[in-house]
């Protein structure tokens, strides 16, 4: 089967490049935007399990990732819960809420889930300010080190195993019956009803694994950076994810994740630029959701793996 | 030979002011085939659509062998042995046409992905659409889209199968080739309920025949006797195809 | 503290404001009604509109403000009709797959692409045209500026003559039978695809409108769209997608709501941080429990 072959030396591949990377890569400068881009790969990942294969749309990423983060962030700085105990819980904590939101939104179809989810952004980002008592507001809310030592190496292959870890599980649920079940529900849910498909309980599955990953993905994030604040969740930052996503390829989650990696540091390189790095983005997502809606990586790698 | 029964008492379904389904009671047993004609808007599809779940009954009660099933999800309707096709073939469009089969054989099965891939060749190869395996299903020609259809129907292993105009908009070829896919379904103990215009299928083809107007069943029983039916042909005047 | 006076002012600027973001809610319904799409760059429509005016103003010196305003309405109907037809026509045509999803992500990626543009070109730092008359109207200590009730004033002038057009032009009524039926209308000879464009040009007229009315109170920045850009999107909700009469009520009860819940916590400091959210859970609210809004059509 030189197809199954052709796919399994390239995850290993990947893998193995990952591996190596930080022995390649010596500046503290670029293994900081190597530990972002895996960090923004995973949820440009998670945000393609969503809608490329589920058919939602959800604004909702980030601000579950915040959740998340400040969660864990809350139960070091009120309770002394040490990193794992409070990661673990953040990350609970921000699939219990995608589960309410996704019991919530099950009769919205379209748009509609897109218009919820960013009112739902708004309402974390506002809610962090205004208590900022407790959240330390825009101050920003302090999260203990995972790592004693200060240079990059643990922080990085920490994220690169979350990143493979919950790529793995959201790849694994693809190709088993229950991604079958989601891409029918997304295209045509009522046909899928017909055929016996529990549209409820899948589409509530599929929220809440993703914001389980987005979770995963917050946690990270804050214990790396040291501190969080309420600006993070906006919708700006969401747009970035979703843009990742599309470009790389929404309907591939290799595609996507790999979207997520290479245009975080697409954005990093050129920095110089200025923000009109960020213009060339956006005129890139234009251009790929009017003529290549597939992305410009899903392509090159189905092509690379002979599908 | 098995015991289906699908008990529909009094079934209403009314959208606002409109009566799309007043007062509708019939039953099918064993394996019957049971054509559903009436003019255009006399609530053919929205009786389907009641009896499948898709729109809550206002009214009435479903029995289907001894249970009820007019309050519970669409899916567990189809999980039990209901299938149907849509009048418009509704296939999931960017999934090829063995992932379509797959849905609904998964839904009501265990067992590995390879065992049951087996029962989707079968099913291909009766349909004679096994050469478009692995075709995205949007790409297959009208007919072979209803094909399809019927296909996922058959992946359920129902005992009754609704079809939504099989017939409409498919060549004469392949409306045979339907015709005769029904009857070889029909002697494996499956009933069906067919909803058609095409006057020469429906009468040969069903073992009884029901007469939907304005909402109301205005007749049910023998094809022939329906057919010289006054009331039948009062209802249809105005409308070209009797 | 919270006086009859305190009330009243605050019930009045409410309303102000209310009728600037009716404005641009009416945009954004207009658009939703003909051409069924939300448009998520309808914030950056508005900004675009306020910097219009700005450069206008600050370019040709001593023309009245009012002529920012107008400038703008032209500038973003162009603008609108040029994004209408080269990047929403196709989903009309039928040229493209999952319309429902291309539709939310080409304006989402035009309101990227254009908060960016505004970023680089004009830079961050808010920009603010001249008012359109100096001072305010006291009422004991409060004051509301002269600057705001002129703007409400033309926003609800603006939107008079929107209703009247639409009840009394061929225009309005061949978009009101596209919002309505778009294969009825084509039928009676009107041309869908010429009524999508004119909507959303007017709809993103609107929007621009009401940026180059509000710049003056509250200045224009690149990222300045995307609370009035929600906020249409809750005003639109609350009234009814598609509902012209709900995108004005509906606008006026969020800016009394706006004006008025920040009474209602004590807290000063958290009570402005607030203020947003009453809007945001009227808005999830309204989703879950009546989704058609006030005076939009169930689904």
């Amino acid at each position: 089967m030189a197809k199954n072959t052709r796919k399994i030396l390239f995850f290993v591949g990947l893998v193995l490049l990952g591996l190596v990377l930080p022995l390649l890569v010596r500046s503290s400068y670029w293994r900081h935007v190597l530990i972002l881009a895996y960090f923004y790969g995973l949820l440009a990942c998670s945000w393609s399990f969503l809608e490329g294969y589920g058919g939602q749309f959800s604004f909702g990423h980030i601000a579950l990732a915040t959740v998340g983060g400040y969660t864990s962030g809350l139960l070091g700085k009120y309770f002394g819960f040490s990193p794992p105990v409070s990661m673990l819980v953040g990350i609970l904590g921000a699939g219990v809420i995608g589960f309410i939101i996704g019991v919530l939104c099950l009769r919205f179809r379209g748009a509609y889930l897109a218009l919820f989810t960013i009112a739902f952004s708004e309402i974390v980002r506002v809610v962090i300010t205004a208590e900022s008592n407790i959240t330390m507001g825009r101050m920003g809310l302090e999260l203990s080190p995972l790592f004693a030592q200060s240079n990059k190496i643990p922080y990085y292959y920490n994220m690169f195993l979350f990143l493979v870890f919950g790529f793995a599980i959201m790849y694994l649920v693809v190709h088993s019956r229950y991604g079958l079940y989601l891409r029918s529900i997304r295209e045509d849910q009522d046909a899928a009803e017909a055929m016996g498909v529990d549209i409820t309980k899948y589409k509530v599955l599929a929220f809440t694994l993703t914001s389980m990953i987005c979770g995963l993905a917050g946690v990270f994030y804050g214990h790396y950076l040291g501190i969080l604040t309420p600006s993070f969740t906006s919708i700006s930052t969401m747009g970035l994810v979703i843009a990742m996503a599309i470009i790389g390829g929404v309907e591939s989650l290799v595609a996507a994740a790999l979207g997520g990696i290479l245009l975080e540091f697409g954005l990093e390189f050129l920095r110089e630029v200025g923000t009109w790095r960020l213009v060339l983005f956006g005129g890139l997502l234009v251009f790929v959701v009017r003529f290549a809606r597939n992305g410009l990586i899903a392509p090159v790698y189905h092509k690379m793996i002979g599908e | 030979m098995s015991d289906i029964e699908l008990e529909v008492k009094g079934l209403k379904k009314f959208f606002g002011g409109v009566k799309a389904v007043n007062e509708v009671s019939f039953s099918i047993t064993g394996n019957e085939i049971v054509g559903l004609i009436g003019p255009n808007g006399s609530g053919k599809t929205t009786l389907i659509n009641t009896i499948m779940g898709f729109h809550s009954a206002s009214g009435g009660i479903i029995h289907f062998n001894g249970k009820r099933i007019d309050n519970i999800p669409t899916h567990m309707r189809a999980k039990s042995g209901l299938a149907r096709t849509f009048q418009v073939p509704r296939i999931f469009k960017r999934m090829s046409v063995v992932e379509n089969l797959m849905v609904p054989l998964l839904t009501c099965t265990g067992g590995t992905f390879s065992t049951l891939r087996r029962r989707a060749d079968e099913v291909m190869e009766f349909l004679t659409i096994n050469h478009l395996a692995n075709e995205n299903a949007q790409n297959l020609s009208g007919g072979q889209q209803k094909l399809l259809e019927m296909g996922r129907a058959l992946m359920l292993n129902p005992e009754i199968i609704f079809l939504d105009e099989p017939f409409a908009g498919v060549h004469p070829e392949l409306q045979s080739q339907i015709y005769d896919y029904i009857n070889e379904v029909n002697t494996d103990n499956k009933a069906f309920l067919i909803v058609s215009h095409n006057m020469d299928s429906i009468f040969t083809l069903s073992h009884r025949t029901m007469v939907l107007n304005e909402g109301r069943k205005i007749a049910d029983g023998d094809p022939e006797e329906i057919r010289n039916d006054d009331r039948v042909i009062e209802a249809y005047l105005g409308d070209e195809e009797v | 503290m919270y006086t009859a006076d305190y009330f009243l002012m605050q019930g009045m600027s409410g309303l102000v404001l209310g009728s600037l973001y009716a404005l641009m809610a009416l945009g954004l319904t207009l658009i939703f009604s003909v051409l069924k799409v939300i448009n998520f760059a309808h914030g950056e429509f508005y900004v675009i509109g306020g910097y219009i005016s700005y450069f206008l103003l600050s370019l040709v010196a001593g023309i009245p403000p009012i002529f920012g305003v107008l400038a703008s309405m032209v500038g973003l109907f162009f603008l609108g009709a040029l994004v209408e037809g080269t990047l929403l026509r196709p989903i009309h045509l039928g040229q493209v797959d999952r319309p429902d999803e291309y539709a939310i992500l080409i304006t989402f990626g035009l309101s990227f692409l254009f908060q960016n543009l505004l970023l680089s070109v004009c830079g961050p730092f808010p920009k603010t045209p001249p008012s359109f008359l100096q001072g305010g109207w006291r009422i004991g200590v409060m004051m509301i500026s002269y600057d705001r009730i002129i703007a409400a004033g033309i926003a609800i002038g603006i939107m008079t003559l929107m209703m009247w057009l639409v009840r009394s032009t061929w225009s309005g009524q061949a978009l009101r039978a596209v919002s309505q039926n778009k294969d009825a209308a084509s039928i009676v000879g009107i041309n869908p695809l010429r009524m999508n464009t004119l909507a959303f040009a007017i709809g993103s007229a609107l929007a621009g409108g009401s940026g180059a009315l509000v710049a003056p109170v509250f200045s224009m920045a690149p990222d300045a769209g995307v609370v009035p850009s929600i906020r249409s999107f809750i005003i639109v909700v609350l009234g009814g997608m598609g509902s012209i009469k709900g995108a004005i009520i509906g606008g006026l009860i969020i800016g009394l709501i706006e004006t008025l819940g920040t009474a209602v916590i004590p807290d000063p400091s958290r009570a402005l941080a607030y203020k947003r959210v009453y809007g945001l859970i009227i808005f999830a609210l309204v989703l879950l429990v009546r989704p058609q809004g006030l005076f939009g059509e169930e689904e």
